[in-house]
């Protein structure tokens, strides 16, 4: 007997039931019977009430587990979250609910351009996802290949990069820069790690096709230790090469940057400039500068701070500012790079110091038998002149506590023929009595008469009290 | 169409017209409880009597038959209470009850449902005499519907189980 034929019984009996046949009376003999018909009644209520309540709060903790789950998968689930953003109105609410932003979800993906090309070496494939491109600026993005930095001290840094058109043939000549990666970087970048390459000039820009061969060096640190003490020298095995690997990127048609005419003259130092403009671009923001010729010094940088919407000024890391000047020192090109990993928005841009050459100092002569350096220079002092065999290394110090690069890596001999310098550096000490002491050097072969000329290309950050406010405003091109 | 709100504001066709509709439900429930017609005739008519002095205390949130109900059974438990005062040996009184569930008709759907609890069979009373649905049924005895469901599921079982083994078919055992 199933459940249904019991429930056909029950019924049959419950109509088979005597039935109470007398039409309504309006009277009874029992109304002795306290009538507690409002308690009841009340007593109904406040279950049906209860029954309500606890079917909204059924409801509520529904939505509140779905929404939940949610912001779970978007957080969780780069497909998902991708799913969810290829929706339009979802994908409003979905950037609000995103609590690590990845990459793909804080970058503004209309710019992008996702190639996911991959190449293969050696049993390794380099994956690039995406690529960021305008005219002036390419930055690619790389995955590393697996188990390349699987443990904590492995790092891997650019050994050799190539890049040509693709139609031509013909090599791109562009300014790379590369940032060593680590496990440590990489979880921080959404796994994925970058190298810039950036043309300057009006005239110059990138192709839309490009091939790109690059390759790179795992560098253990444990590896290297371990091999050190067994064999008593470093081994090849410490240093991996990976690569190389070629990519053939076609790009997107390259957005028109928005230019912002600001003409805006500043004085500072006795020192007037005008930064004319700003082209926002979708990799960063270039600053135009023109510096005054009657200025009595070339100013030959400017030291750049965001202020954050709280307050905090934050230096603008050197690797995201590159400054480009023409040789007479009459105008520069300041290069912001946007923050891939961080939501497009508009910035206040500070500008903190500015480095100055007085004029009559721009060209400094070394007389390396006196070992003299005239003029005498504020900011750097000649600190030794070692000759060896037939070639002389220069040391200078730096009276300050920055680093920079005060001169070109040529210097003129009497007759004014250029020559280079080579086995340049900059070393930098902390002692507790001494301070931080910055030495600058590099090595040279003399003329025969020991005069050369260096010229200046960089001094001391001199800090601006009263700095300038620049608003560098989100690409939306 | 509301009676009850139409008796709160004074029209007697809609009490009669209420009773016509219910006091067979009524009757029966009220009969299971007291097992005794002549009682069972006068809370029938008492209910709908009360429904009428206290017609303003009606919430449209609550069905008619619910509310019916509500009334009919606090009367009917009041009835026995009094009567269980009125005789001390009431435990005698109940087994009597079960004793004269042999006989009658209406101690034919009561006689079947005896191997359940007083609780399950009171769901059945509810479910089958006077068609009210888990929600109702909840909201008379402070339940909610997925127990009263659970109990319901729960006593069919049983019947299923006890009737089975004394013979096979239900039918045959009980009619």
């Amino acid at each position: 007997m199933n459940m249904k034929r019991m429930e056909r019984i029950l019924k049959e009996k419950a109509d088979h039931m005597e039935v109470h046949s007398e039409s309504f009376l309006g009277m009874s003999r029992i109304h002795e019977i306290a009538d507690h018909t409002k308690e009841i009644s009340d007593l109904l209520l406040h279950n049906c009430e209860k029954r309500m309540a606890k079917r909204i709060a059924a409801y509520v903790t529904g939505i509140a587990v779905l929404f939940l789950s949610f912001i779970l998968c978007l957080n969780v689930s780069p497909v998902f979250a991708d799913t969810v953003s290829s929706v339009p109105w979802l994908h409003s609410i979905a950037s609000h609910l995103i609590l690590h932003r990845g990459f793909e979800q804080t970058a503004d993906t209309s710019y992008i351009n996702e190639c996911k090309l991959t190449a293969t070496t050696d049993d390794l494939t380099l994956t690039m996802p995406y690529v960021i491109a305008d005219e002036h600026n390419v930055i690619f993005f790389f995955q590393p290949p697996e188990g390349v930095l699987n443990k904590e001290d492995d790092y891997m840094k650019l050994s050799s990069i190539t890049l040509s058109d693709s139609n031509t043939g013909k090599q791109i000549e562009s300014v790379n820069s590369f940032s060593s990666v680590s496990k440590a970087s990489l979880q921080e970048n959404d796994n994925l790690f970058l190298l810039k390459s950036r043309i300057a000039g009006d005239k110059k820009q990138f192709p839309q096709a490009l091939t790109l061969t690059v390759s790179f060096q795992k560098i253990s640190l444990k590896d290297t230790s371990a091999s050190l003490s067994e064999n008593g020298t470093e081994s090849d095995s410490v240093l991996n090469q990976i690569g190389p690997f070629t990519f053939h990127i076609t790009l997107n048609d390259f957005v028109e940057p928005v230019v912002h005419t600001l003409n805006q003259t500043e004085t500072m130092e006795n020192q007037k400039f005008t930064i004319k403009s700003l082209k926002t671009y979708p990799t960063g923001t270039e600053i135009q500068v023109l510096f005054d010729e009657q200025n009595p010094c070339f100013i030959s940088d400017l030291g750049f701070s965001i202020l954050s919407e709280d307050g905090t000024l934050t230096e603008v890391a050197e690797d995201r500012i590159t400054s480009e000047y023409e040789e007479d020192y009459s105008s520069a090109v300041f290069f912001i790079e946007s923050d891939y990993f961080d939501q497009p928005s508009s910035q206040t841009l500070l500008l903190t110091s500015l480095s100055l050459i007085p004029k009559e100092k721009e060209y400094v002569t070394i007389d390396i038998s006196t070992k003299t350096m005239t003029p005498a220079q504020e900011d750097i002092t000649l600190l030794s002149v070692e000759e060896k065999d037939s070639s002389v290394t220069l040391a200078f110090l730096l009276n300050g506590p920055s680093v920079y690069n005060p001169f070109a890596q040529y210097f003129l001999d009497s007759d004014g023929l250029s020559h280079s310098l080579s086995n340049s550096g900059t070393t930098i000490e902390k002692g507790s009595e001494t301070g931080t002491v910055i030495t600058t050097f590099f090595t040279l072969t003399p003329p025969p008469d020991g005069r050369i000329t260096l010229r200046r290309t960089d001094s001391l950050p001199i800090p601006i009290t009263d700095p300038v406010s620049i608003t560098l405003p989100a690409f939306n091109g | 169409m509301n009676h009850i709100k139409d008796i709160a504001s004074g029209d007697f066709f809609s009490l009669k017209a209420l009773y016509k509709e219910h006091h067979i439900k009524v009757y029966r429930l009220a009969l299971c409880i007291l097992d005794d017609p002549f009682l069972a005739r006068e809370a029938t008519q008492e209910t709908f009597l009360r429904v009428q002095r206290n017609a303003d205390c009606y919430s449209p949130v609550l069905s008619e038959m619910t509310f019916l109900v509500g009334i009919a059974r606090s009367l009917c438990l009041d009835i026995l209470k009094k009567r269980a005062l009125q005789i001390p040996e009431y435990e005698q009184t109940k087994k009597l009850r079960t004793a004269s569930m042999t006989t009658g008709s209406h101690n034919d759907f009561m006689n079947f449902l005896a191997p359940l609890s007083d609780l399950e069979q009171e769901i059945l009373c509810l479910r089958f005499l006077c068609e009210l649905n888990d929600k109702e049924i909840g909201i008379i005895l402070s339940k909610t519907p997925r127990m009263i469901k659970r109990l319901y599921n729960q006593a069919l079982r049983k019947l299923n189980l006890t009737y089975r083994g004394e013979g096979g078919d239900s039918d045959s055992v009980v009619e």
